[in-house]
């Protein structure tokens, strides 16, 4: 019966690919990185690399979820259960990204930065260099 | 009533022992319990590092400035890194193979093989960490260093997990105790999920975290 045969998973394949995927990653971040350094200007725009990048994540994430993780040969309520979260997930950062834009004026990359934005944020016109004690907030 | 409608569940070498039966009941879904029980745990672990993911992006782009990650990090590293973890899965894949083909012994060492390989990423990791806190790239530094640290230590922690889980196994399998029966390997089968998920999230990581 055919729903009794075992799933044929080329191992030898899937790794292959995954080797070549994650060196063409790997190799398209580092001419960029050269180009960026040597060049007067990298070959593309930084975006434009993410994109390339993504292009080769998508399909090892693809080929371990299809074949390592049995996906492909699952019933739909297994693959019902394992992809809605993405979906859901999904649903839920897309509002998330909106605070893209009100952080966008902040610069947190120092640490000293983040505790004076947060001090002046908090308790506006007040806080010594240790900020304020719990018993002293407005 | 008849059980026959219910069929058999997956094609996943349970000849002879499918997983139909929990408890001596018939399991209306035709999947284990187990199987069930590990997908919706990786559910919430999707939800759980894709938080962890969205909020990333948010900061990230919400700065505008950040540090390029090759200026901090040490990318040719974690590439051998990364190369070491598909290849515990792969390995992990052929020890479940061979175990469902009677090859045990074949089965065993594949598992002792995807064990060291995960205990040698986490280790990769530690120094990795001990390398970049000498050089000033701590989780208080800035919004980099925190970010970076919190992906990467929970995704840590979750190949730690499995790496003891797989340390188990390949004790049980020199036990003896892991097979070709559905039964005797389905712990296998299980755990082998979870260890691909944490592949999975690091193929995603990876690229998030070391080229963007």
């Amino acid at each position: 019966m055919a729903a009794h045969q075992k799933p044929v998973v080329n191992l030898s394949v899937c790794f292959f690919l995954l080797l070549m995927f994650t060196a063409a990653e790997i190799a398209l971040y580092e001419f960029w990185r050269h180009t960026r350094d040597h060049w007067e200007e990298p070959f593309v725009p930084k975006f434009a690399v993410v994109l390339l990048i993504f292009l080769f994540t998508f399909p090892k994430a693809f080929i371990v979820l299809s074949y390592f993780m049995h996906l492909r040969f699952e019933k739909s309520l297994v693959v019902l259960v394992a992809l809605v979260p993405f979906v859901i997930v999904a649903a839920a950062i897309v509002p998330i990204l909106t605070d893209i834009r009100t952080l966008a004026d902040r610069n947190y990359t120092k640490a000293v930065g983040l505790v004076d934005d947060f001090k002046s944020d908090h308790y506006p016109g007040k806080g010594g260099e240790h900020g304020l004690h719990a018993d002293e907030s407005p | 009533m008849s059980h026959t409608a219910i069929g058999y569940p997956s094609a996943h070498g349970h000849d002879d022992e499918g997983p139909l039966m929990a408890h001596g009941s018939v399991l209306q879904t035709g999947i284990s319990n187990g199987k069930i029980g590990i997908w919706l745990f990786l559910g919430s672990e999707v939800m759980f590092f894709t938080g962890l993911i969205g909020a990333y992006i948010v900061l990230r782009f919400g700065q505008s400035e950040w540090p390029a990650p090759d200026q901090r990090l040490n990318v040719p590293l974690t590439a051998i890194n990364t190369f070491f973890l598909i290849c515990s899965s792969v390995t992990l894949v052929w020890a479940l193979q061979s175990y469902q083909k009677n090859q045990p012994a074949k089965g065993t060492f594949g598992l002792l093989i995807t064990t060291l390989i995960g205990a040698m990423f986490v280790g990769i990791q530690a120094y990795e960490y001990v390398e970049l806190y000498s050089h000033g790239v701590r989780p208080d530094a800035d919004l980099f260093g925190t970010c970076f640290y919190t992906m990467t230590s929970f995704h840590g922690f979750h190949v730690l997990m499995g790496v003891v889980a797989l340390a188990v196994l390949t004790v049980m399998g020199f036990l003896g105790k892991l097979g070709p029966r559905y039964s005797q390997h389905a712990s296998l089968e299980l755990i082998g999920l979870y260890w691909h998920f944490v592949d999975l999230v690091w193929i995603v990581l990876f690229a998030i975290v070391y080229l963007m």
